[in-house]
C-alpha cells in the first residue's frame, strides 16, 4: 500500500506541475462547449442570396420578402438587370441566386404561372441542400396561397422530445466527456508510459521490489482521478452555465464512466507497450484513440448516414458506446434495460482489451 | 578583432537570475594550451560561466573574450572557434554514430573531404572506427561520451569546453578519456573544464576552485594544495570551501 | 546553404530510422483521407422512422409510400398502434416517427387541412434538423402533386458545381487541408520540441549555425513530406473519390505553398512556447480542434453570431479550405481568389516572423 502511494503520489505531482497541458486540457473541452453553446448553429440561417428580378413586379418584390423574411436568407444583392451567377458564385457575393424571370407577375395574375429559377453554390453542399429545400417550400408556399383554394395545405406539427430548442451544446456535451476521457486516459497514459520507458525511470521503479499490478494502478489511478475530475467539471459548467439537462440517475453515469475510462486506459496501456518512443505514442494514440472517437462515434456525424464498411469499423469504437450510454442517462433517463446493446458491447470490449493490455504490460516489463 | 594572448579573458562576469547571483564578479585568464579546471560544488556557478562563454547566455554584466572574439557582441563568432560538450551527451540516439559525425561536421560547415578525414583521424583517436555504423541508442555510457566528444572536436576548435564530461563513466573510460584531452592540450588546444572530481582536477594546469559563482582560489593543483598546508586536494578544496561558508556566517 | 543541408538530411535520416514513425507519417494520411472521406458526411441518409397510421386510407399509404421510397429514410415500423410512438423514439430504436390521424385522407378529400404529426428525437440536433425537414418536404410534396397538380415544376432549384449535392465533394477538400495541417504543425512542433528535450537543441546553439538555417534545415523536411502528404492525398481524393478538379493546378500549387508555410510556422509557434512534446502535442492539437471548427469545415462561418465571424479571420485553415473548395470545385480563377490569399500571406508572414523572434529569444 505504502509503495502504490508512492508510485501515485509521484504520478500526480507529473500531472500537476506540467501547468501547461493541465491548461489545454481544462480549456479545451471548456472552449469546445462555449463554440458549440453561441457559435455553432446547425439550423442554417442568414444565407448569403443574390436576386435578379427580372419582373420587378409587385408579386416579386412580395415573393423577395417572403424570402427575406423567412430568416433563412439575408440579401447581399438585388438586382433588376441580369446577374450572372456563375459570376456571383465565383466572387463569393451568395451562397443562392433567386431568378424571377420577365412577367412573373403578370403570368401570376392569369393563373399560367412560369417558373422561378433557384440555384445554389453546392460546393459546400449541405447549405445548399438546406437552402434548395427552404427556397422551395417558401416558393411553393406562395405559389399555393395563390392558386391554393382547391389545394389543401397540410397541417405538420412536430413535437421534439429531449431538446426541444434543438440546442447543438445539449448534444455535444456527452461527446466532449467522452472525448476527454479518451485524451486524457489512453493519450497521457500512453505518453506517460512511453516516457519512463524512454528516460529508463520505468526499469529503475522495476527493480524496486513493487508488484506489477502495483505499477499499474499506481500509473494509472491518477489518470482517472483526473479525467473524472474534469468530466464533472464540464458536465457542471454545462448544467448550470448553458442549461444543458441532466434527467438521469449521476450513479449510473459513475459506473459506466469507470467502465468507459478502464477501457480507455487499457488502450494507452496497450499502445505504450507497442511503442519505443514518446513520439510515436503520440502519434499513435492520436490516430488510435483521438480521431476514432470524434468522427467514428457519432459525435458528429450521424453513424446511420456512413457506408457500411465504416458502420461496422464503428463498432470497436468503444466511444460509441459510451455516446449513447451517457446522452440516454443524460437527456432521456434511459433504463439499463434500454442501454443494454450498449453496455453489453463496452463491458465486453473493455474485459478484453484490459486482459491483454496488462498480460502485454507484464511480458514487457519481464 | 585584436590577436589575443590569451584563449579566455573575463573581467567582472555577472549572471543574475532573478534575485539569485549564479556568476559572481568572475575574473580571470586561460593562456592558450592549457587545460583549465573548474573545480566546485554542485551550483556553484560553472555550467553557467560556460554557457556564457560558449554564447549561451548573454551575462548580466562584465566581459568576455573567447579567442580575441568578444562574447556578448560577437557570439557567432566565438561559436565558430569552440567546442563544447555537455554533461548529458546530446547526441540522435536514432542515429548512426557515423550519422551524428557527418551531421556535427556539417553543422560546422565543413566540407565533404574534410569531414571524412577528421571522422578518421577522430575515430581512430578515439577508438570509435569498429562503431561507425551502430546506432547510438545501445551503445555503453562510455562510447556516448567518446562519441560526444568526437562530435564536439570535429571541426578541429581552438578551445574545448567541457561541462562535467566524466559523469557516470567508469575509470578506464575516464583514463582513455583523458588520455585524448591530453594529446589535443598537446596539439595546442585550450581545454576549458568543470569537475568536481579530485582526481580530474589533478589532471589540470591550472583550476579555480569556485564557491557560491565567485572564484576563492586560481592556481595549480600542487600550489593550492601547498597553501592550505593539505597533502590531498580535496582535503585543501573542503578546507577553503567551509573556511568562505565560516566568514560568510560570521560576517551575518 | 551546406549547413542547412546537413540539418535537412540528419531530418531525414531520423525520420527514415523510425519504421513506426514513418509509417504514421505516410499511412495517416490517407487512412485518414480513406476512412474520413466516407465517415464524415452532412448528408442525412437512412434515418430510422417507424410510422403509426391510424387512418389506414387509401390517401395515407400513398403518403407512406412516399417515405418508403425515400432514400432519406428507413422505416422500421409501420403500424396502427399510437402508444408505440414514444417507445421507439425512448429506446434509440427511431429517430422520427410519423403520425397519421383518423380522418387524414378524408379532410383531403373534402379541402380541409389533413393534420400529420411528427415525433423527434432531438438529441442530435443537426441530423433531427434535417429529417424533421425532409419528413415535411416529403408531405408537401405529396399534397401538392395531389391538390394542384405540378406546381413544383414552377420552381427550379439547381445546385451548381455539384449537381447531385455529394457531400464527398465538400468534405474532402476539407480533409486534405485538415491532413496538411496535422503533418506539417504537429510533426514540426514535435520535432523541435524533442530537439530540446534531449539537449541536442543545445549542441547545435554552441554551433556556429544561424537560428534561422535551424529553422530553414528543421521545416524543410516536413515541408517535402507535406508536399507529399498533399499529392498523394490529391490522387485519392480525385482518383477514388472522383472530386472534379475544375481549376488552375498553378493556383491550387500556390494556394498550398502558403498554407503549408503557415502551418510550419505554426509549429514553430508551438514548439517555442512549449517544452515537452506533450505539451507541443496538446496545443497543436488544441489549434487544430479550433480550427476544424472555426474554418467553415464543418459549420458554414455566414451562420456564426458576428462577433465569432470575425474570430475566424484569424483562422489560416479558413482561407485555405475555401481555395481549395473554389478551386476544384467551381474552378474559379485566381483574380476571385486574391482576398483569400491576401489575408492568408498575411497570417503566414505574421506567424513566421513570431515564431522566428521566439526562436531567436529562446536559443
Amino acid at each position: 500500500m505504502q509503495r502504490l502511494r508512492a508510485i501515485m503520489k509521484k504520478e500526480l505531482l507529473h500531472i500537476i506541475r506540467d501547468v501547461r497541458s493541465l491548461t489545454i486540457i481544462f480549456l479545451l473541452p471548456l472552449i469546445m462547449l462555449v463554440l458549440y453553446g453561441y457559435a455553432i448553429r446547425l439550423d442554417l440561417k442568414n444565407i448569403p442570396l443574390a436576386v435578379w428580378d427580372a419582373d420587378n413586379s409587385q408579386e416579386s418584390r412580395e415573393l423577395i420578402r417572403a424570402f427575406t423574411h423567412s430568416g433563412y436568407f439575408t440579401l447581399t444583392l438585388h438586382a433588376i438587370t441580369p446577374v450572372d451567377p456563375l459570376e456571383v458564385f465565383q466572387e463569393r457575393r451568395a451562397k443562392s441566386v433567386l431568378a424571377i424571370p420577365v412577367d412573373y407577375g403578370a403570368r401570376l395574375h392569369d393563373g399560367r404561372a412560369i417558373p422561378v429559377q433557384f440555384l445554389s453554390d453546392a460546393s459546400e453542399s449541405n447549405t445548399a441542400t438546406i437552402a434548395g429545400q427552404y427556397a422551395e417550400q417558401i416558393i411553393l408556399s406562395r405559389l399555393m396561397s395563390r392558386f391554393g383554394t382547391d389545394a389543401p395545405l397540410p397541417d405538420v406539427r412536430a413535437l421534439v422530445l429531449f431538446n426541444p430548442e434543438l440546442e447543438s451544446k445539449v448534444f455535444v456535451v456527452p461527446g466532449l466527456v467522452a472525448i476527454l476521457f479518451m485524451m486524457i486516459c489512453a493519450l497521457m497514459t500512453s505518453i506517460t508510459i512511453a516516457r519512463e520507458k524512454e528516460t529508463g525511470t520505468l526499469e529503475q521503479i522495476l527493480v524496486s521490489p513493487v508488484r506489477t499490478a502495483e505499477i499499474i494502478i499506481g500509473k494509472l489511478f491518477p489518470y482517472m482521478f483526473l479525467a473524472s475530475l474534469i468530466g464533472v467539471v464540464v458536465i457542471l459548467i454545462a448544467i448550470f452555465w448553458f442549461g444543458a439537462p441532466f434527467v438521469g440517475s449521476p450513479l449510473l453515469l459513475a459506473v459506466f464512466s469507470i467502465v468507459y475510462l478502464l477501457c480507455s486506459l487499457a488502450i494507452g496501456i496497450l499502445i505504450s507497450t507497442r511503442v519505443r518512443t514518446v513520439q510515436v505514442a503520440m502519434m499513435a494514440a492520436l490516430v488510435i484513440t483521438m480521431l476514432p472517437s470524434i468522427m467514428l462515434s457519432g459525435f458528429v456525424f450521424p453513424i446511420a448516414s456512413m457506408p457500411l464498411p465504416i458502420r461496422i469499423l464503428t463498432h470497436i469504437v468503444p466511444a460509441r458506446y459510451f455516446l449513447v450510454i451517457i446522452r440516454g442517462i443524460m437527456l432521456k433517463d434511459a433504463s439499463l434495460y434500454l442501454l443494454r446493446f450498449q453496455i453489453l458491447p463496452l463491458c465486453i470490449l473493455t474485459f478484453i482489451l484490459l486482459v491483454v493490455s496488462i498480460r502485454r504490460f507484464r511480458t514487457t516489463l519481464e | 578583432m585584436s590577436e589575443s594572448a590569451f584563449a579566455v579573458e573575463t573581467k567582472d562576469l555577472t549572471q543574475r537570475f532573478g534575485r539569485f547571483t549564479a556568476v559572481d564578479r568572475v575574473t580571470m585568464t586561460v593562456a592558450k594550451g592549457e587545460i583549465y579546471g573548474f573545480l566546485g560544488a554542485n551550483g556553484a556557478g560553472k555550467t553557467t560561466t560556460i554557457r556564457i562563454l560558449c554564447g549561451l547566455l548573454r551575462p548580466t554584466s562584465g566581459s568576455a573574450f573567447v579567442n580575441g572574439h568578444d562574447v556578448i557582441r560577437y557570439p557567432e563568432r566565438v561559436k565558430a572557434g569552440i567546442g563544447y560538450m555537455s554533461q548529458k551527451f546530446s547526441l540522435y540516439e536514432d542515429l548512426r554514430v557515423r550519422d551524428n559525425l557527418v551531421f556535427f561536421g556539417g553543422i560546422y560547415g565543413l566540407g565533404r573531404e574534410r569531414i571524412e578525414q577528421r571522422i578518421a583521424e577522430i575515430t581512430s583517436a578515439t577508438g570509435l572506427t569498429e562503431l561507425l555504423t551502430r546506432k547510438v541508442r545501445g551503445l555503453p555510457t562510455g562510447w556516448k561520451q567518446r562519441l560526444a566528444l568526437a562530435c564536439a572536436v570535429l571541426h578541429d576548435p581552438g578551445i574545448i569546453f567541457l561541462d562535467e564530461p566524466t559523469g557516470g563513466v567508469d575509470p578506464v573510460s575516464r583514463r582513455t578519456f583523458w588520455d585524448f584531452i591530453y594529446s589535443l592540450a598537446d596539439a595546442g588546444k585550450t581545454i576549458f573544464v568543470t569537475t568536481h572530481y579530485m582526481d580530474e582536477a589533478e589532471y589540470c594546469h591550472r583550476i579555480a576552485i569556485m564557491y557560491q559563482g565567485r572564484i576563492l582560489m586560481c592556481d595549480s593543483p600542487s600550489a593550492i594544495r601547498e597553501s592550505t598546508g593539505d597533502a590531498l586536494l580535496e582535503d585543501a578544496f573542503i578546507r577553503l570551501i567551509t573556511r568562505e561558508s565560516d566568514t560568510e556566517t560570521g560576517g551575518d | 546553404m551546406k549547413r542547412i543541408l546537413h540539418m535537412i538530411r540528419k531530418e531525414f535520416l531520423q525520420i527514415f530510422s523510425d519504421r513506426a514513425m514513418l509509417s504514421i507519417i505516410f499511412g495517416m494520411p490517407i487512412i485518414q483521407l480513406f476512412v474520413l472521406g466516407y465517415a464524415i458526411t452532412t448528408d442525412v441518409t437512412n434515418v430510422a422512422i417507424a410510422i403509426h397510421d391510424m387512418d389506414r386510407s387509401q390517401e395515407s399509404r400513398m403518403l407512406i409510400d412516399r417515405f418508403l421510397n425515400s432514400k432519406w429514410f428507413r422505416v422500421i415500423e409501420y403500424d396502427s398502434d399510437l402508444v408505440r410512438r414514444q417507445a421507439v423514439i425512448d429506446t434509440g430504436d427511431a429517430l422520427l416517427t410519423v403520425s397519421i390521424p383518423e380522418g387524414f385522407g378524408a379532410d383531403a378529400g373534402n379541402g380541409r387541412p389533413p393534420e400529420a404529426s411528427l415525433v423527434i428525437d432531438g438529441v442530435d440536433s443537426n441530423t433531427a434538423l434535417i429529417a424533421a425537414g425532409y419528413a415535411r418536404t416529403i408531405i408537401m410534396r405529396h399534397f401538392q402533386e395531389a391538390g394542384s397538380g405540378d406546381l413544383r415544376d414552377l420552381v427550379r432549384v439547381r445546385a451548381l458545381y455539384n449537381p447531385a449535392l455529394e457531400s464527398r465533394f465538400t468534405i474532402v477538400p476539407g480533409i486534405i487541408a485538415l491532413l496538411m495541417t496535422i503533418v506539417a504543425t504537429l510533426l514540426t512542433a514535435l520535432g523541435l520540441v524533442r530537439e530540446r528535450e534531449i539537449g541536442t537543441l543545445e549542441q547545435l546553439n554552441v554551433t556556429p549555425i544561424h537560428p534561422l538555417q535551424l529553422i530553414l534545415g528543421k521545416i524543410i523536411p516536413f515541408a517535402v513530406l507535406g508536399a507529399i502528404a498533399f499529392g498523394l492525398s490529391m490522387t485519392v481524393a480525385i482518383v477514388w473519390f472522383e472530386v472534379p478538379m475544375t481549376g488552375s493546378w498553378t493556383a491550387l500549387v500556390l494556394f498550398t505553398g502558403v498554407y503549408l508555410l503557415t502551418a510550419l510556422a505554426m509549429g514553430m509557434f508551438v514548439s517555442t512556447v512549449t517544452s515537452t512534446q506533450q505539451q507541443a502535442l496538446f496545443l497543436a492539437w488544441f489549434i487544430l480542434i479550433m480550427s476544424v471548427l472555426m474554418s467553415g469545415f464543418m459549420f458554414p462561418i455566414s451562420n456564426m453570431p458576428l462577433v465569432l465571424q470575425y474570430v475566424t479571420f484569424g483562422i489560416p485553415l479558413r482561407y485555405y479550405i475555401t481555395a481549395l473548395r473554389e478551386i476544384m470545385l467551381k474552378g474559379t480563377e485566381m483574380r476571385y481568389l486574391l482576398d483569400q490569399l491576401m489575408p492568408l500571406s498575411g497570417i503566414c508572414v505574421a506567424i513566421l516572423a513570431i515564431s522566428a523572434g521566439l526562436v531567436h529569444k529562446r536559443s
